[in-house]
């Protein structure tokens, strides 16, 4: 039977969410996905953070409708829970993905797990995550219709342009092992483009011409992709060819929250005060909401970073600093400085014990990362053409190298 | 309830009981109890006298539940608990400024996530208003001068609040809503 939906999942790193229409044409809606909020609290959300918790026996069973026994969660409480307990949740499962460095079948996740946690691996991390995606639209659309079960959709699958051959295969093993076999991956940069194309309408066709190269620049929580996009003249049809991309640079806004949080923590610290593992989470919290509020007011002189007290008595207990324009500005040079296009990232040589750990990047600065990819001047990324990947997108043409900045 | 609040809440009722069995199953138990002569005579006290119950039937048990629920997000959320029921007379204004603009960021995110409210009245606070015979009295409240026929002329000192919707996760089986904060122990 065909497919009545065509489904569009964005697997992200921190986040993820899914969208879908009808196969025969309509309108996009998204998926509010079902998930423990808190304990005992179950909401639709419009995204799932990619989180994936493992309750203590003290704590009792992650109930779900569909599942009363379960012993792990996934989603919002999985995120929370994972920041008062951090050695029991999983986060970032796909950048442990694509780490070439370690066995990404092995069961290493979470890295500092206790003795009572199975570890598992990074493709079962991100199989979990589509399961519950897809046990959440089972429950809430299909219910028992088996003709609207996910499994039974038309279902797209995000995933980084850099990501390599491996990371995309084990990206298709997860869903298979969600019970989707019937999975196309797409690039990420490659459907933000067709998201713009499809807002612009027909008018894109006339502001893009044959040979423009479109610089695609995604810059997220906890990841960079630069990817370059050439528009290509086939049979009279314009068409998006990804004839680049840079590496999956671990470096992200969250960054800059941490740096800034690790600022404030010092001047906090200056008057004796010691802040603990806890306060920490909450003054990058508060780091990162005045951030956004001192980026967008560009005429606030300052804004206040104010730390709770953990008890109950709120009032009076708490630490407070501030942030001022002065120190935003310098932060945002040292993430963004101005270079000159030969500018390099810094490496730094690695310590002689190195901990098994993700890649994070050596040098912050952003500018420098995509000074690096547009000088790149090799052949892109060889990636292979299955049918699992979107056909033509994924083969760049041989006689396009990458764009000369 | 007035008029418009109940056709708002129908629309949302409509759809909620469509697509949410358990809330359908409790409303369908709950509207056998408001009609009492449906019910078994021996058990059931005359329709004027309100019963003394043992417990709440099952809507009340339904808006506890929303009730607490809805504290429990602004607590875990904002931590407006904490804030109302400490003891602030002895602070001062910058220290209970400063809790007051932690729970504003995070109650206000928790508020704006689960509700939808407007104003009830459109206009801008100031503004002179004139209502017209068989304005809603739930909607408008008059003060001053209250005397006379309609129309009244006035002054909108205060816009009002509507929720125009509400949504709040709903408890899993087996889970205590009178917790609205679990104790937390550190390891």
């Amino acid at each position: 039977m065909s497919a009545r939906y065509v489904v569009g999942i964005d697997l992200g790193t921190t986040h993820t969410a899914l969208a879908f229409a009808p196969a025969d044409g309509g309108p996009i809606e998204p998926f509010s996905i079902p998930q423990l909020v808190a304990k005992g609290n179950v909401d639709a959300r419009s995204l799932l953070p990619s989180f994936v918790y493992f309750a203590h026996e003290s704590e009792g069973a992650e109930a779900l409708p569909w599942d009363a026994s379960r012993s792990f969660s996934v989603g919002e409480h999985a995120r929370s829970r994972g920041a008062d307990a951090p050695a029991r949740v999983i986060s970032s499962a796909k950048s442990w993905l694509s780490h070439t460095g370690v066995d990404r079948r092995a069961g290493i996740l979470p890295l500092d797990a206790p003795e009572d946690v199975e570890k598992i691996s990074p493709v079962e991390a991100s199989f979990r995550l589509l399961e519950h995606v897809s046990e959440a639209w089972d429950h809430a659309i299909a219910k028992g219709d088996t003709s609207l079960a996910l499994a039974e959709q038309d279902v797209v699958i995000t995933v980084p342009a850099s990501f390599d051959a491996g990371a995309r295969e084990l990206t298709v093993e997860a869903a298979l092992a969600a019970g989707l076999d019937n999975v196309t991956l797409l690039e990420e940069p490659q459907a933000a483009l067709y998201a713009w194309t499809f807002a612009r309408g027909d008018a894109w066709r006339k502001e893009l011409k044959p040979h423009d190269v479109v610089l695609v620049i995604d810059v997220g929580g906890g990841t960079t992709d630069f990817s370059a996009i050439v528009v290509v003249e086939k049979d009279g049809n314009l068409e998006l060819v990804r004839v680049a991309v840079g590496d999956h640079i671990l470096l992200g806004g969250d960054n800059i929250d941490l740096a800034l949080a690790h600022l404030a923590r010092n001047k906090i610290e200056e008057s004796g005060v010691e802040i603990d593992r806890a306060q920490m989470a909450a003054l990058v919290h508060a780091c990162r909401a005045q951030k956004e509020r001192m980026l967008t007011q560009t005429s606030l002189a300052s804004a206040p970073i104010a730390v709770a007290a953990r008890g109950a008595k709120l009032v009076g207990g708490g630490l407070r600093t501030e942030i001022s324009r002065d120190e935003i500005d310098r932060m945002i040079e040292a993430f963004f400085p101005r270079i000159s296009s030969s500018d390099r990232p810094q490496a730094r040589p690695r310590a002689a014990l190195t901990e098994v750990g993700l890649p994070y990047a050596q040098d912050a600065a952003m500018t420098k990362h995509l000074a690096q990819f547009l000088s790149r001047k090799s052949a892109p990324h060889a990636t292979t053409a299955s049918k699992r990947t979107a056909a033509s997108f994924c083969i760049p043409p041989p006689s396009y190298s990458t764009a000369a900045s | 309830m007035s008029f418009f609040a109940r056709l708002a809440f129908a629309f949302a009722a409509f759809f909620r009981i469509l697509f949410d069995a358990e809330l359908a199953g409790r409303l369908w138990r709950a509207r056998e109890i408001e009609t009492p002569k449906e019910a078994p005579p021996e058990a059931e006290p005359e329709p004027e006298k309100p019963a003394p119950r043992a417990e709440p039937g099952e809507a009340e048990q339904g808006e506890e539940r929303g009730a607490l629920m809805l504290l429990s997000i602004l607590q875990r959320e904002g931590r407006l608990v904490d804030f109302l029921e400490q003891e602030i007379a002895s602070f001062s204004d910058a220290d209970i400024g400063a809790a007051a603009r932690a729970v504003h960021e995070g109650a206000r995110r928790a508020l704006h996530a689960h509700t939808t409210l407007e104003p009830a009245r459109d206009e801008k606070e100031g503004a002179r208003v004139t209502l017209p015979a068989g304005f809603d009295a739930s909607t408008v409240k008059l003060t001053g001068n209250v005397r006379g026929a309609p129309p009244h002329t006035g002054t909108l000192k205060h816009p009002g609040w509507r929720a125009k919707e509400i949504h709040l996760p709903k408890a899993v089986e087996g889970h205590d809503v009178h917790v609205i904060a679990p104790a937390e122990v550190e390891l």
